[in-house]
């Protein structure tokens, strides 16, 4: 699979549409103003994948939903353990946080609503029909859950296609990865419908 | 750690990637969740061999190493190239976790338990022996493998260092 440019700046531009949205419900949850970096688009080398987010052996929290319809893929939330708990603290208002399941339902949560904002704002930017799946959950070394996360799409394939955001939330400075990765027969679908409209 | 570790030379071996070490070598591979790590040793010529699959079948044309079916019976090749005897081998397993869970607890994605069956399986059909295994469950491992006496270190996240 190859990316030109047209392609790529289409791509950005939905990276960038999905994050805004996501960033704005963020915001909303948080009552904290949430800042983003401007998306990167790549094609990865899948082996690379486990090393994306930093050392593949440091701990972290990934929320993944999968989502289907027109086109289908998966979004990933990673954040790493330490803005994990920066996160909680500011979802619950306190630094007395709950018990272990009330936050874990929280992270869920949040995946839910930052996914849907995003698959929301591309929804109407393209006009295509998107479901979410309910959200999985894994706290562990970076490696082993971002590798476990593409799987079933590395049957076939050797790259992945990542759009990547990062934000940043309030003087917190809390950090976390957002990644979109559509599933590769859902891109020439994605090209062929955005490529008719704003692109033309 | 024994003296020997001091001067082996450690080589990481990457997802649907291979190494073969000797007794100078530490072959190590980070961070396996559903992926399986597996450790091939000949304790005469102490050739070992370290390859880490992702997936169980090959479907054909893809990347040998990825896929267990084609990964394993490549890796006692290249050992053999190296000095090792296919007759002495044994197999040592780490990884094939099922890392994602719903809210309700229920693991989301069964690959593992598919690749552990499938690793196992290849091996038997091989004609080796699995003398030591550390898979499934719901957590990642590193695995570190000795060609100077066949053993294999496994870290996980808070859990203590096992050797298999």
């Amino acid at each position: 699979m190859e990316l030109d440019r047209t392609k790529k700046d289409i791509l950005k531009e939905v990276a960038n549409i999905g994050a805004g949205n996501a960033a704005t419900a963020f915001s909303g949850m948080i009552g904290h103003e949430i800042n983003m970096t401007v998306p990167k688009v790549e094609l990865i080398d899948i082996q690379d994948l486990p090393a994306i987010t930093g050392d593949e052996e440091e701990y972290i929290a990934c929320i993944m939903i999968n989502f289907s319809g027109e086109i289908s893929g998966k979004i990933l939330l990673v954040v790493d353990m330490e803005n994990v708990e920066k996160m909680l603290k500011l979802i619950f208002s306190t630094d007395d946080l709950p018990g272990k399941e009330m936050q874990n339902s929280a992270l869920n949560e949040l995946g839910n609503i930052l996914s849907g904002a995003y698959l929301k704002a591309i929804n109407d930017f393209t006009d295509l029909d998107l479901d979410q799946s309910v959200p999985a959950m894994a706290y562990d070394m970076a490696g082993a859950v971002l590798s476990s996360s593409v799987i079933d799409y590395s049957q076939t394939e050797d790259f992945i296609l990542l759009l990547e955001t990062e934000f940043v939330a309030g003087k917190e400075k809390l950090e976390l990865f957002y990644f979109f990765i559509p599933e590769k027969d859902s891109l020439d679908f994605l090209f062929q419908r955005l490529a008719g409209g704003s692109f033309a | 750690m024994p003296s020997s570790d001091l001067v082996a030379e450690k080589m990481v071996v990457k997802m649907a990637d291979h190494a073969i070490g000797d007794e100078n070598t530490v072959l190590a591979t980070l961070g396996l969740g559903s992926c399986i790590g597996i450790a091939l040793y000949d304790k005469f010529s102490k050739v070992g061999g370290l390859v880490h699959i992702m997936l169980p079948e090959n479907p054909g044309g893809k990347k040998t190493v990825k896929y267990a079916d084609t990964g394993i019976p490549f890796l006692i090749e290249e050992m053999e190239a190296a000095g090792a005897k296919k007759r002495r081998l044994s197999a040592k397993i780490v990884g094939g976790a099922g890392m994602f869970k719903s809210e309700s607890g229920d693991s989301v994605m069964k690959i593992g338990e598919r690749n552990i069956e499938a690793v196992k399986e290849v091996l038997k059909n091989e004609g080796i022996k699995v003398i030591g295994s550390d898979v499934g469950k719901d957590y990642g491992r590193s695995m570190y493998f000795y060609p100077d006496d066949g053993r294999v270190e496994v870290k996980s996240f808070s859990r203590d260092l096992i050797t298999i």
